[in-house]
């Protein structure tokens, strides 16, 4: 029920969505702020990450699944988030969203210089 | 250099482990690692680490979001369930919180009170480095007297270079008829002071210049509510007031600020010290003004005590040898006689008994300390009852804890649950406290004749800290339920087995219902010993009939009239005999040295004086031991005729006193004039039962000395008499104030301080009754809930209504008779303390404590009975069904 009010993506987990999209089978902490950080060029807390990962969770927009320990982590597990069909739903709605609103305007139009 | 694995920073790392959501920790600390070493393959293992630390930072934010937000919902449950609680089990509620209130409102009421004592005379600018100078009895210090000679501040000021000021007081309690105009009043708050009174204490100017204001004779500086008396809304500088009795009138200065309730000497109106005579006298022999001294610094005390032997000898020792021939060294030598100085500090003056001062507003050290204990019992038994009722509440909710157990509550979250739980019922006690305060509070004021005031806002402390004490009780009644419950097994508190088996949780309630009820008889135990005893000094035979005594004061307004006066109430049949006196039993006999004939001059027994008519004996009952008393159809009896008591007999070291030679002057220090001893009086109690029966001396009452005319008058229509006297009064004296008392009250009221501290007690003993008895409430219904299967089974097997209470009730009584013997003992000591203030005491008797104890029981059987009782009527099939 609250899901369903909850559809719409805000513009942070929209990225961190679209992350895990692109990153397919190898999204996990590591990666998927590495890349959230090279495309919007600022450095991205884990804090944020972990939560936004967490609400994605709950909104069922990604899975999460627990690898086995690599000594690299200093014995820890990776968390791996994989997209599900409702997630890529949501990507898909979010982009439609942006072409409509997006698609005839130019920068020009929100002001010269 | 890459072979060197370093970890990463230890503190960050263990930073982000406590704050990183729970269900995420690992993923989270491992990304951070592996990111962690891969940086440090290609930029070093400083720049890593730089990195970590950086990235720990801006990751904290949102850390701590999240942690909010997930404590937050949890509160909110908790806040929820702890309401639900207090609502479902109103009963209980309003016993344990109206219990703590109860508790909490004693505590403050008692604190407000001690903050107020130690409080005095702090508000002075120099109080730490103002003292008063006192003279010294005794080399032990024990006897000491706050009056000091007049000449003594000057010489301190100009001897001892510590001194930066020094002021003379003049407290005399004061009596004075005081006009402007045609504005009279009787006015009690003057005293007397030098110029300097301003250097040392912070009085505060309205009008008028401080530096100048008491330098003149016959000036005065009024308080703003005297200022309205007499000249409303007009500038009342410059004016004059009249004072009638001496004729003489005073030029007004400055206007101050109403004396505070916290100072030590009280005043209305001060004035000039210089008006009177007295304040140029050169002689070291009469004591008469109080001396205070501010130093230049505050570590200068020793240095200035060091001086002070010196300084006694060379002033006080050159007037001795003047009177005696007798050197200071000599006269201190063999230990028996001294005389010294002693600095005592300004704020150490209120509670300290240990100088006779005799000011209006006293303190007492005891009753500080014993009424922090008392406040500090009442406390921890209203905490121990929370922490009882608490227990036995929460046992009924162990299913809830184990739910809580079973759905991934740890017991650190159930500790908090429970702490909070309990935190947030003694805020509500609080604020039901705060209330209760405020409106007892005028009640208490009245008790202590005190102003007290509870300044929620005025001060910046008092908030917190109230709540700060708020949170401490509950945390502090709270933990035990918390950790006991939260240590429950969840498969057995959701199969409704808890409590019973737990031996040491019985051992420990046990032992906090025996603190408490050792509390209780304590205070119980106190209470009727100090009743007791004033009963015993109200009704102890005194040696003089103190009532049906009217006492006039200030009779000397009657002047030249005073015979006509008294040959008019003689007429009426409701007045029996009329006296002149300059004092009377219960008031101040000066004690002064007197010196026999043919005696040594160091050789002067201290006598206390009176000033009386040839009435007294018949105004008072009177015995005659021996001789005669004054008689107004022998002319040498108003001049040198004396009567002294058996004690003075003895203390003169006489067999037979009449028609021996005293010296006219004290001391006898100047020769030839004599007084003969005409009679000797049987001694009877015309001090306090504090102390012995002292020596005294009654010489003949001359116009200078009489101060009061007492009215014996018949028992019968005492109204109508008093009226007739009024009168006359008024007649007489052309409607000057009259003012009088009784001489049974007057004398009553030397007890007045342990009579307010008897009904205080027993205040507080009230309470602390009460709430130990809810305790048992309290503890009885656990004790009836958790065997009420056991009741049922005995009751099916055929036992009485009588056996179950007696069963139930059989621990009370247990408990109750452990308290009486572990409270006994201090409380016989305690008490035994307390009435070595008195010499004539009563004996504290074993019935005393059988009586104490019975009535301890009794009430807790009281509070008791109605629970048990209950549960004994309870129907089995009811009980036996109970699951």
């Amino acid at each position: 029920m609250r899901g369903e009010l909850m559809k719409d993506l805000t513009l942070t987990e929209e990225l961190i969505l679209w992350a895990v999209w692109k990153l397919e089978g190898n999204a996990y902490g590591v990666t998927i702020r590495k890349r959230v950080s090279e495309r919007t060029g600022r450095i991205f807390p884990y804090g944020t990450l972990y939560g936004i990962l967490a609400k994605l969770c709950r909104k069922g927009f990604v899975a999460k699944s627990v690898s086995d320990p690599t000594p690299i982590r200093g014995g820890r597990s990776r968390n791996y988030y994989r997209i599900t069909s409702r997630g890529r739903e949501a990507l898909k709605a979010a982009l439609a969203l942006k072409k409509t609103l997006w698609d005839e305007e130019s920068e020009l139009a929100l002001g010269a210089k | 250099m890459s072979h060197k694995i370093k970890k990463p920073p230890q503190i960050a790392e263990w930073l982000l482990r406590r704050l990183a959501n729970r269900d995420e920790t690992t993923a989270i600390v491992g990304d951070f690692e592996e990111e962690y070493f891969e940086r440090a393959d290609s930029h070093g293992f400083f720049k890593a680490r730089l990195w970590y630390w950086r990235l720990v930072f801006i990751s904290l934010p949102s850390f701590f979001t999240n942690l909010c937000y997930w404590s937050g919902a949890m509160m909110k449950n908790c806040l929820t369930v702890a309401l639900r609680n207090v609502r479902r089990h109103k009963g209980f509620s309003v016993i344990n919180i109206a219990g703590l209130a109860v508790g909490m409102a004693a505590s403050i009421l008692i604190a407000i009170f001690v903050l107020h004592e130690l409080s005095f005379d702090r508000y002075h600018e120099k109080a730490g480095r103002i003292y008063r100078v006192v003279a010294q009895f005794e080399p032990t210090g024990e006897k000491k007297g706050a009056y000091t000679v007049p000449p003594m501040a000057q010489a301190m000021l100009d001897e001892l270079s510590e001194v930066e000021h020094a002021v003379r007081l003049s407290l005399w309690p004061g009596n004075d008829l005081v006009r402007y105009e045609d504005k009279l009043f009787l006015e009690k708050g003057v005293i007397f002071a030098d110029a300097s009174i301003f250097d040392v204490f912070t009085i505060p100017f309205i009008l008028g210049d401080p530096q100048s204001a008491l330098v003149e004779p016959r000036t005065i500086v009024i308080a703003k509510d005297i200022a309205r008396k007499y000249f409303g809304t007009k500038n009342p500088l410059g004016k004059s007031l009249r004072f009638e009795d001496e004729g003489r009138d005073f030029k007004i200065t400055g206007v101050i600020e109403n004396c505070p309730a916290t100072s030590h000497f009280q005043y209305e109106m001060i004035a000039s010290i210089i008006s009177d005579r007295t304040a140029f006298d050169t002689g070291w022999g009469g004591h008469t003004y109080f001396t205070y001294v501010s130093l230049r610094d505050e570590q200068a005390r020793p240095q200035l005590e060091a001086k002070l032997p010196d300084f006694c000898r060379k002033h006080w020792g050159a007037h001795h040898y003047a009177e005696t021939g007798q050197t200071y060294d000599e006269y201190i030598k063999d230990g028996k006689e001294y005389y010294g100085f002693a600095l005592e500090p300004l704020t150490d003056i209120h509670l300290n008994r240990g100088v006779i001062d005799n000011l209006s507003v006293k303190g007492n050290k005891t009753y500080v300390v014993v009424f922090s204990l008392i406040a500090f019992f009442i406390l921890l038994i209203a905490c121990i009852n929370f922490m009882n009722l608490s227990t036995a509440r929460f046992a009924h909710r162990s299913k809830e804890v184990g739910v809580r157990k079973v759905l991934g509550s740890n017991n650190k979250q159930l500790v908090w649950q429970f702490l909070g739980e309990s935190v947030l019922l003694s805020l509500f006690a609080l604020v039901f406290a705060v209330l209760l305060v405020k409106i007892v509070l005028p009640i208490f004021q009245n008790l202590a004749s005190r102003q007290l005031e509870l300044q929620l806002f005025q001060s910046v402390f008092a908030l917190p800290i109230l709540i700060g004490f708020a949170i401490l009780v509950g945390v502090l009644a709270g933990c035990y339920p918390a950790f006991f419950l939260s240590n429950f097994q969840p498969a057995c508190t959701v199969k409704g087995v808890v409590g019973r088996k737990s031996k040491g949780n019985i051992l420990l309630r046990r032992a906090l219902v025996v603190l408490q009820f050792a509390a209780t008889f304590g205070i119980f135990f106190s209470t009727f010993v100090i009743s007791r005893q004033l009963e015993y000094v109200q009704d102890k035979q005194l040696g003089f009939d103190k009532d049906h005594v009217v006492v006039i004061h200030r009779a000397y307004a009657l002047g030249k009239q005073a015979g006509a006066f008294k040959q008019e109430l003689l007429r009426y049949t409701g007045i029996l005999t009329i006296s002149d006196t300059e004092s009377l039993p219960g008031r101040h006999f000066n004690p002064n040295s007197h010196r026999l004939e043919g005696r040594p001059a160091t050789e002067t027994p201290t006598l206390h004086t009176m000033y009386g008519d040839h009435n007294f004996v018949e105004l008072l009952n009177l015995e005659i031991a021996r001789g005669r008393f004054f008689s107004p159809e022998i002319p040498t009896d108003a001049t040198s005729s004396v009567v002294i008591n058996e004690r003075a007999v003895k203390e003169l070291g006489l067999t037979d006193a009449v028609g021996k030679r005293l010296h006219k002057e004290f001391g006898g220090a100047k020769p030839g004039e004599f007084v003969t001893i005409i009679g000797v009086l049987k001694d009877f109690h015309f001090n306090s039962l504090h102390q012995e029966i002292l020596p005294m001396i009654i010489r003949p009452l001359s116009a200078r000395t009489w101060y009061f005319t007492s009215v014996r008058i018949r028992p019968k229509n005492i109204p109508d008499s008093l009226a007739q006297i009024e009168k006359t009064w008024n007649n007489f004296t052309g409607g000057q104030p009259f003012e009088y008392s009784f001489l049974d009250e007057d004398f009553d009221n030397l007890y007045r301080s342990e009579k307010r501290m008897g009904q205080i007690f027993s205040v507080f003993a009230g309470l602390a009754i009460i709430i130990a008895c809810l305790g048992l409430v309290g503890l009885i219904s656990f004790t009836a809930e958790q065997r009420t299967k056991e009741i049922g089974i005995r009751k099916v097997l055929g036992a009485s209504v009588t056996k179950i209470v007696c069963l139930l009730s059989r621990e009370v009584v247990v408990l109750v008779f452990a308290a009486t013997l572990v409270a006994a003992p201090i409380a016989y000591f305690g008490m035994h303390r307390w009435l070595e203030n008195f010499a004539f005491r009563i004996g504290i008797s074993p019935s005393m404590f059988i009586l104490t104890a019975l009535g301890t029981l009794a009430v807790a059987f009281l509070s008791v009975s109605f629970r048990a009782i209950k549960a004994a009527q309870a129907n089995p099939i009811d009980s036996m069904r109970y699951e």
